[in-house]
């Protein structure tokens, strides 16, 4: 009886945990650029009670030792990064990655030592305004709705001087007309294609970064080059749109409602279980 | 002593085990790859019970044998159930399934999965994946939800790495949605058609054999003959983008816990019913009043 109320608990938690994962995805359904997480169950490690040589009679099927289990867990939490809708905007602001890319964003960080510092971070949701920067007069530099900005494959800025009108090409190319008619080059916006997307972690803001196992972080994302690829693998910068959640409704509310049942279930086992001790605790009064 | 109280007891212990194994089912029901435990309850070995004070040979000592008793039941084990689970579509290219439908020529396999031909038991084999345990001895599992890790080799649900058909594991450079995986466990690049290498698809003939630990692992017991790779002609087929779910079944499942439940209570019913006959015996006989 102790053995199914625990068992019973561990499952419990476990499915409690896929509930929450499916409560944040449906949350997000509208969020651009959003990927959906996923996660997988796996059979807890098995207990097997010793049985006496005796006990090896005619027509016993397994090998002597009595199996049981204890439960299942949740593993494999990883995003899933199937390309989401693109939806068409009028706002040139708006990017959309096609193929399996990131941008990358320079975050403002502090150091445990109180420094201030950068940290580099991808996103998938394109949606960008222009921010002036410290440093940049009469530029403005395209940045995320935080502030965050992004980078080219330079490792710098894009940045378009002031009251600029600029079109992105897709491969990331910028082009800006000044007022007066002339045109410049804003440089490439430099996308990072994913290369293991198991490794990839969402942190808070729709932002992601590697596991923190990583030794070299040129494993999991490279950057695309296209000169050098004919194809890119598919990979293209798209302006005037924007990428929807790749969360589908209907598959997360069935999933919702197998948990559900599961859940149910495991809380019946818990409670026969429960019955069962207080039967044992009633032999003698 | 009244020998049905240890009779009893042990009733009680065999569905408490028994109710174990189908709660550890319903738990697992969402675990791809499971195969449901079904337990299996036997009598103790048996007593051959003796009238006592009578004997059949004048002068001689044999006394006349009743018949047999059964001192108790336990769960002798915890069987597997490899019946195949259905498939579920994730579109993950990681996510593989395993259809297996081996058939020997001749044999037709009932639906747990075995034949008896001339008196002879034979089970149906049963085809897994490879993996590579911690400790070097190969482990088989059906839960084809697989992932690379930074170097690209492929890993299993629990991180180990997947064996290839020559034994090593299997390492892939690029992105395993660049990979297509055909029916046979072949891993081609889809760009160029370039085959990067072969999943062990391990086959066990008697897949009884096997000794679950746990994670969704099978392993072989030591001296066993080792397994070998599924033969072309096998009804075996890997599918990429799917997950073997649980083969559970629920509503069994509740049934047999219900069951279990009252044949729990019934052995209460009857320890009490010994103890208040005990209880006579003890504080009733010989009682002078």
């Amino acid at each position: 009886m102790n053995h199914t109320i625990i068992s019973s608990a561990v499952s419990l938690a476990a499915l409690q945990q896929k509930l929450d994962l499916i409560a944040n995805n449906v949350a997000n359904m509208n969020t651009v650029g959003y990927k959906k997480q996923q996660a997988s169950f796996q059979d807890v490690l098995t207990i097997t009670m010793n049985q006496h040589p005796d006990m090896q009679l005619a027509g016993r099927m397994t090998q002597l030792g009595l199996s049981v289990g204890g439960g299942a867990m949740l593993t494999g939490l990883r995003t899933d990064l199937s390309q989401g809708t693109l939806q068409k905007t009028d706002n040139k602001y708006d990017l959309a990655i096609e193929g399996q890319a990131m941008f990358e964003i320079e975050v403002p960080t502090v150091g445990a030592d109180g420094t201030a510092g950068v940290q580099t971070l991808w996103t998938r949701s394109g949606q960008f305004q222009l921010s002036s920067i410290a440093g940049l007069p009469g530029y403005q530099v395209l940045t995320t709705a935080e502030g965050y900005p992004l980078r080219t494959v330079d490792n710098g800025y894009v940045a378009i001087p002031d009251y600029a009108d600029f079109r992105i090409d897709e491969r990331g190319y910028v082009t800006y007309t000044n007022v007066d008619g002339s045109t410049g080059s804003a440089g490439q916006i430099k996308l990072m294609r994913v290369m293991r997307p198991d490794l990839i972690m969402s942190v808070s803001d729709n932002l992601f970064n590697v596991a923190s196992t990583i030794q070299d972080p040129n494993n999991v994302l490279q950057q695309v080059n296209f000169a050098e690829e004919a194809s890119s693998d598919g990979i293209a910068v798209r302006q005037y749109y924007a990428e929807q959640s790749n969360v589908d409704l209907l598959s997360e509310m069935t999933e919702l409602i197998t948990v559900q049942r599961a859940y149910q279930m495991n809380a019946r086992a818990l409670s026969a279980g429960d019955t069962m001790m207080n039967l044992a605790n009633q032999l003698r009064r | 002593m009244l020998r049905g109280l240890y009779t009893a007891a042990s009733g009680m212990l065999a569905q408490q085990r028994w109710h174990d194994a189908i709660t550890n089912n319903v738990s697992n029901m969402l675990t791809p790859g499971y195969k449901q435990d079904t337990s299996a309850l036997r009598s103790f070995p048996e007593m051959l019970i003796h009238q006592m004070g009578k004997n059949d040979v004048i002068g001689g000592t044999a006394s006349k044998a009743i018949g047999t008793i059964n001192t108790g039941v336990f769960v002798e084990e915890n069987i597997p159930m490899f019946t195949q689970g259905d498939l579920t579509d994730t579109k993950q290219p990681g996510d593989l399934a395993l259809l297996s439908n081996i058939q020997l020529p001749g044999i037709v396999f009932d639906q747990s999965g075995k034949a008896v031909v001339d008196g002879e038991v034979i089970y149906q084999p049963q085809a897994f994946f490879t993996v590579l345990g911690a400790d070097g001895i190969p482990r088989y599992t059906r839960n084809g939800s697989f992932h690379q890790n930074e170097a690209g080799q492929l890993l299993s649900a629990n991180g180990e790495p997947v064996l290839g058909r020559d034994g090593q594991p299997l390492v892939i450079a690029g992105s395993l949605d660049q990979v297509y995986i055909s029916e046979n466990g072949t891993l081609i690049d889809r760009n160029d058609g370039r085959i990067l290498g072969q999943l062990l698809i391990s086959r066990i003939d008697n897949p009884y054999q096997l000794i679950r630990e746990g994670n969704g692992n099978y392993r072989l017991p030591e001296g066993a003959e080792p397994a070998v790779p599924v033969a072309d002609d096998d009804q075996v087929a890997v599918r990429q983008g799917y997950l073997e779910r649980s083969n559970v079944d629920a509503a069994q499942a509740m049934v047999d816990m219900m069951t279990a439940l009252r044949l729990y209570e019934a052995n209460q019913k009857v320890i009490q019913a010994y103890d208040q006959s005990l209880d006579k015996a003890v504080n009733e006989i010989g009682r002078v009043v």
